[in-house]
């Protein structure tokens, strides 16, 4: 269970868990924004946020205000499939605290 | 040995993050909620703003002012809700899915309408215009975000204790709305602001206790 949530899922990635939990109550951010937060190269945003596109889970859209931006905005699929995510990792926590305890 | 404890330590490191995650998603959304109240709040005090300086208000205003406030209140609404059901959607539970949850909503505000707008102040008009509006008012505030209430605690198994002030001040301001005549409508309309504040502030602060 944990090897399938860890390495086959796409939130199993540090970076695009992180992205979908700063998504989820914003519901939309700057391409910018989260690539300041994170910390991170454009070009590895860009690579993760392509998986996440690919799964459903965000939208990517360009928008042209003053100048070219791009928004990343959650799915209701992205939103359900974090959620159920953390549950599952939850859970897991709880199984090896107990097997610990034992 | 000393693995396991390195273990124990670090599972009991990632069970803090996890919780401190869903104590942020919970915080978010009570602000989201306290926002859908304070917008209202703006709407109403705005209202009274652009009313003082006239003697006699005509009802083209108002009811300009009104589906306007409706208009600009919905939009944002509409906005923030979708943010609020994709966090109810990671909690698991999907009240989009659930158009009887829309329903609800839709049933609160319009038996409120139909109610405070229209039968009570009909039945009322004895007392005088002034008073009877101010309770029609009242009681459309009250039954409307009652129905809110038990639309979340059915229909989403939430229960936003948060919204009880919001109902329950304006229902209580009924029994003393006589007290402030003839500006019983400015009275009615200051307790649905203090309800509405004290929901507010009750939201506030939960969202600040569930980040511990």
């Amino acid at each position: 269970m944990f090897r399938e949530l860890i390495e086959n899922h796409a939130l199993g990635n540090p970076v695009r868990l992180s992205i979908m939990l700063y998504l989820l109550p914003r519901g939309k951010v700057l391409f910018r924004e989260l690539m300041t937060i994170l910390e991170i190269t454009p070009g590895n945003l860009d690579s993760h946020l392509k998986k996440l596109e690919k799964e459903g889970y965000v939208v990517i859209k360009k928008i042209i205000a003053d100048r070219p931006r791009t928004v990343i905005e959650i799915t209701e699929k992205g939103a359900e499939e974090v959620g159920s995510y953390l549950r599952a990792l939850k859970k897991l926590i709880e199984n090896l605290g107990e097997v610990g305890e034992k | 040995m000393d693995q396991f404890i390195l273990m124990g330590e670090n599972i009991s490191e990632f069970k803090k993050t996890l919780e401190r995650i869903e104590e942020k998603l919970i915080s978010a959304g009570k602000i989201y909620s306290a926002i859908q109240f304070q917008i209202w709040l703006v709407a109403m005090l705005l209202y009274y703003i652009v009313i003082a300086p006239l003697d006699t208000v005509p009802w083209q205003l108002t009811m300009a002012y009104w589906v306007s406030a409706f208009a600009i209140f919905s939009y944002s609404s509409m906005k923030i809700w979708k943010r609020m059901s994709n966090l109810f959607r990671s909690y698991g539970k999907d009240i989009r899915e659930k158009p009887s949850f829309g329903i609800g909503i839709f049933l609160s505000w319009t038996s409120g309408a139909v109610l405070g707008w229209g039968f009570i102040p009909g039945v009322l008009l004895k007392m005088g215009v002034n008073s009877a509006h101010a309770i029609g008012f009242l009681s459309f505030i009250s039954i409307s975000v009652f129905g809110m209430f038990i639309t979340f605690l059915y229909l989403a198994e939430s229960l936003e204790r948060e919204m009880i002030p919001a109902f329950l001040v304006p229902a209580l301001g009924i029994l003393t709305v006589l007290i402030a005549a003839p500006e019983d409508m400015v009275y009615a309309g200051f307790v649905v602001g203090f309800g509405f504040s004290l929901t507010v502030l009750a939201y506030l602060y939960n969202a600040f206790r569930a980040l511990g």
